[in-house]
């Protein structure tokens, strides 16, 4: 049992979700009460990591941020700062990934707030932060919540992007589905078996969670 | 936050730790020396084992490994021509390729490759796994066997490629494949044994296996006292008893 | 009524608490109209779906801008195109009452008519909430429900009481009661007349239902295609519609077709009277002609609408009472009913005019009085003519 890996895919799941949580839910919103041109355009780029394979998304990262790249060299040159093999290129990698698990289910949420509510808080004199708060939270809150669950789950079983763009190294970018991955390797199969079940266990009751939460959305309320 | 974190961890961890980039071949050998390495002097070693030629991509691009051991010594010498390396390295061991095919195959451990030319040509060849020969020494070794045992051709459509020799190594014991051509260093350890037979192939059938390891720009002191720490008598022993062959 | 007619600053500089309304777009959807609201009045916004009258009031709001426009509320300027200013929704102190309520589900009644409180420390914040929701006869349980466990008529009392906590300068209702059941309607009806008593404010109601604009209103404002037709109070225009369109649209039933022929006699002029030869929908004349007044208006011969409220036919009984006509007088007609619909306490019949079959006359009884329309055969009918309203034939 990997407790490096799995402690490594918590804390990149947990820093996923705080980078993600606020800028997914001020985009989503936007893109749920906003209409302007090329909306269509931003929609898609936000759906964009949904049906790129992992590889190439890693593949590309690795490429425009690493250090040969222009931007990778400037990151060094400046800041001292990589990129690639280490926790912060996982989680810049990871919140591209996941932006479409974050945003669309808090867009969805948005959008099935009836306009008239809004309308009604306008007119009753609330402004935008007390509407959001007042409002929209307490109705959108379900779908915030799935969002930040699925996303927690999938980075928590990232792969194909970690491996791209990690190195698997040890402490550093090594998480526990390449844990997994290299204990097969090592045919170590019983130390595989017990962190893919964990995963899996894991991975199953923050679906449980989510749907639950998403129930709660459809519910008429009493 | 995960600024925080990842930029904590980034210079934290490079100093204390060695990390080395090991060819996959080195799996059970190198797990044993290095835990001799660190009992002896106490510093912590970090192993990331794969194909030596995704690792070559990825030290190119950047990758904070401190050493890396090739099982194929053309990519230290391409990592030293690019500058990223701080010689041209040392030839630490010969490896050896073999023949496994696990319980119950219709298949014979012929190191020869008789019965497997027979199966092929009877048709009777289900699956047969090999490590990927575009990027993995012992992938390409395997090819240049079954090209002289004139077999290549055939059995093309019936190959299965590992992403690195460990991989090859888990497809050919499996049972989902027929057999393959694994490393003679995995061959021996234990785990591996257990799961099925294996026969040497000829060394004259392919290019040796010249594996050779090289310190990277960077790398701090207790990656060199590891590196020395491998040709002494202690470590190469461990060496020799996973099959490898030590340069004269 | 000419749109787009500046409100005289005189007008606004007298603070009287009054609406003064002036828009006028092109685009997205067309908008023309003026209209005013004096404190305490309920202004009734009538028309077919489309006509612009949500989106009228929706500008009152705030919550749509007109591509130009002006509107002031007790002096206070809410929106003036040509001087940049728009105040939003949170700024204008305007309560609206949504159709469909538009209640926060999470919060109970009284949360929600708190949400107009928040300028009010929060101890007092829900003794105003609850103050209001007793105004609008909301018992203390039900108060502290959700609004899922509350009927419709409820409901749209707790967005009556959201609104008016609120203490707006002027009350907006859109649609208010087409969401809820006729059962509960009048209690609401009787609600706002009592709510009046006590609110000196303008109110604007959107409504398509013409009995009830003419049940709450004091004055009505028709609508269609996005214009202003026709302002006044409903007595004024069912009397005397502009033009066939309003007829159509408030719902006047006997509309016919004629020409006219002016004054006769010299008794016509002293009389302010003039003829009007009526005539089929085809033109064909039906051989009936009629003494009407004459407002000067018209071309002798032109073609020309005509229409008469309900109230000035009588049947049965009623025919033997004195005509009311005055100097203009009444007319005896013959018809027969030809087509008949009996809905509840109602009667809905028409009778083909004796003579010219093609014109039909649409008399509406209710209760005991519509024994006259079960009869068989010729009627008598008698026309007050003081009531016919006649208006030049639309061209274009």
């Amino acid at each position: 049992m990997d407790w490096t890996a799995l402690w490594l895919s918590v804390e990149l799941a947990a820093a996923t979700l705080a980078v993600l949580l606020p800028g997914g839910l001020w985009l989503a919103r936007w893109l749920a009460r906003t209409r302007f041109a090329g909306k269509a355009l931003v929609e898609g780029l936000v759906v964009l990591p949904l049906v790129l394979p992992p590889t190439v998304l890693g593949y590309y990262l690795l490429v425009s941020l690493g250090a040969g790249s222009p931007i990778g060299r400037w990151l060094l040159q400046t800041f001292d700062l990589r990129l690639t093999f280490n926790f912060l290129g996982l989680l810049v990698a990871s919140v591209v990934f996941n932006l479409p698990f974050m945003v669309q289910p808090i867009q969805r949420a948005f959008e099935a707030i009836p306009p008239a509510l809004i309308e009604a808080a306008a007119v009753s004199g609330l402004g935008r932060w007390a509407t959001l708060w007042r409002v929209e939270l307490p109705l959108a809150w379900p779908g915030i919540l799935s969002a930040a669950v699925l996303t927690f789950v999938h980075t928590l079983g990232e792969f194909g992007v970690v491996l791209m763009m990690g190195g698997s190294i040890p402490g550093q970018t090594k998480t526990i589905a390449i844990s997994i991955y290299d204990r097969v390797q090592a045919f170590d199969l019983a130390s595989a078996d017990r962190m893919a079940l964990l995963l899996l266990l894991l991975s199953l009751l923050a679906v449980a969670a989510s749907f639950f939460a998403t129930a709660r959305l459809m519910r008429p309320r009493a | 936050m995960g600024w925080a974190v990842g930029a904590a961890l980034a210079p934290a961890w490079a100093q204390s730790q060695v990390t080395v980039a090991a060819a996959s071949d080195l799996q059970f050998a190198l797990e044993e020396a290095a835990a001799l390495f660190e009992r002896q002097t106490g510093h912590r070693l970090r192993l990331v084992f794969g194909s030596s030629g995704n690792f070559f991509a990825q030290i190119l691009q950047g990758a904070p490994f401190h050493l890396f051991m090739s099982a194929d010594e053309q990519f230290v010498f391409r990592l030293a021509d690019a500058g990223r390396a701080v010689d041209r390295g040392r030839l630490y061991a010969y490896g050896r390729i073999g023949i496994i095919v696990p319980k119950g195959s219709p298949l014979k451990a012929d190191g020869e490759l008789r019965d497997l030319a027979a199966a092929l040509r009877q048709g009777r060849l289900r699956k047969f796994a090999i490590a990927s020969p575009e990027h993995a020494p012992y992938g390409m070794r395997a090819r240049e066997a079954l090209q002289h045992a004139g077999l290549w051709e055939a059995i093309q459509p019936r190959l299965v490629y590992g992403e690195n020799i460990s991989q090859a190594a888990q497809f050919a014991t499996s049972g989902a494949t027929d057999g393959g051509i694994i490393a003679y260093s995995l061959a021996r350890a234990p785990q591996v044994a257990a799961l099925g037979d294996f026969a040497l192939i000829p060394e004259s059938w392919h290019q040796p296996l010249a594996q050779r390891m090289v310190l990277l720009r960077d790398a701090p002191p207790a990656a060199r006292a590891f590196y020395d720490f491998l040709t002494t008598p202690a470590a190469q022993s461990i060496m020799v008893r996973y099959g490898f062959a030590m340069p004269r | 009524m000419s749109p787009a007619a500046a409100v005289p600053d005189a007008a606004d500089a007298v603070c009287d608490g009054a609406l003064h309304m002036q828009v006028q777009q092109d685009r997205p959807m067309p908008l023309a109209g003026e209209l005013s609201c004096a404190p305490g009045e309920l202004l009734a916004l009538v028309g077919p779906s489309g006509a612009g009258k949500t989106s009228l009031l929706r500008c009152l709001a705030g919550l749509m801008h007109p591509h130009s426009g002006r509107i002031t509320v007790g002096g206070q300027v809410w929106l003036d195109t040509a001087r940049g200013v728009c105040l939003p929704p949170q700024r204008r102190h305007v309560g609206l009452v949504f159709q469909h309520y538009a209640l926060m589900p999470h919060l109970s009644a009284r949360d929600n008519v708190a949400l107009s409180l928040l300028h009010v420390p929060r101890a007092e914040r829900a003794r105003r909430a609850s103050a209001w929701l007793e105004h609008v006869r909301l018992s203390p349980e039900q108060q502290r429900r959700r609004p899922a466990a509350l009927s419709g008529g409820q409901q749209q009392r707790v967005a009556l009481a959201r609104a008016l906590a609120r203490e707006p300068a002027l009350l907006l209702l859109d649609e208010p009661f087409s969401a809820v059941d006729q059962m509960n309607r009048q209690g609401l009806y009787d609600l706002l007349a009592d709510l009046r008593q006590v609110l000196r404010i303008p109110i604007v109601l959107v409504t398509h239902d013409l009995a009830e604009a003419r049940q709450l209103a004091d004055r009505l404002v028709v609508m269609d295609a996005g214009r202003v037709l026709q302002q006044g109070t409903p007595e004024q225009i069912y009397r005397s519609p502009r033009n066939a369109r309003v007829a159509d649209l408030v719902g006047v039933q006997n509309r016919f077709a004629g020409r006219w022929l002016g004054p006769l006699a010299p008794q016509d002029e002293a009389d302010a009277a003039g003829w009007l030869e009526w005539l089929a929908s085809d033109g064909t004349p039906t051989g009936q002609r009629l003494r009407v007044r004459d407002k000067r208006r018209l071309r002798v011969g032109q073609r020309v609408t005509w229409v008469v409220q309900g109230d000035a036919l009588h049947i049965g009984a009623e025919v033997q009472e004195a005509c009311a006509g005055g100097p203009i007088g009444c007319v005896a007609l013959r018809a027969q009913v030809v087509a008949r619909r009996n809905l509840g306490e109602t009667t809905f019949a028409e009778l083909a005019l004796d003579g010219a079959p093609g014109v039909r006359l649409r008399i509406t009884r209710a209760g005991p009085q519509r024994r006259a329309l079960q009869a068989e055969g010729w009627l008598q009918v008698r026309l007050d003519c003081d009531w016919v309203h006649v208006m030049p034939v639309r061209t274009g």
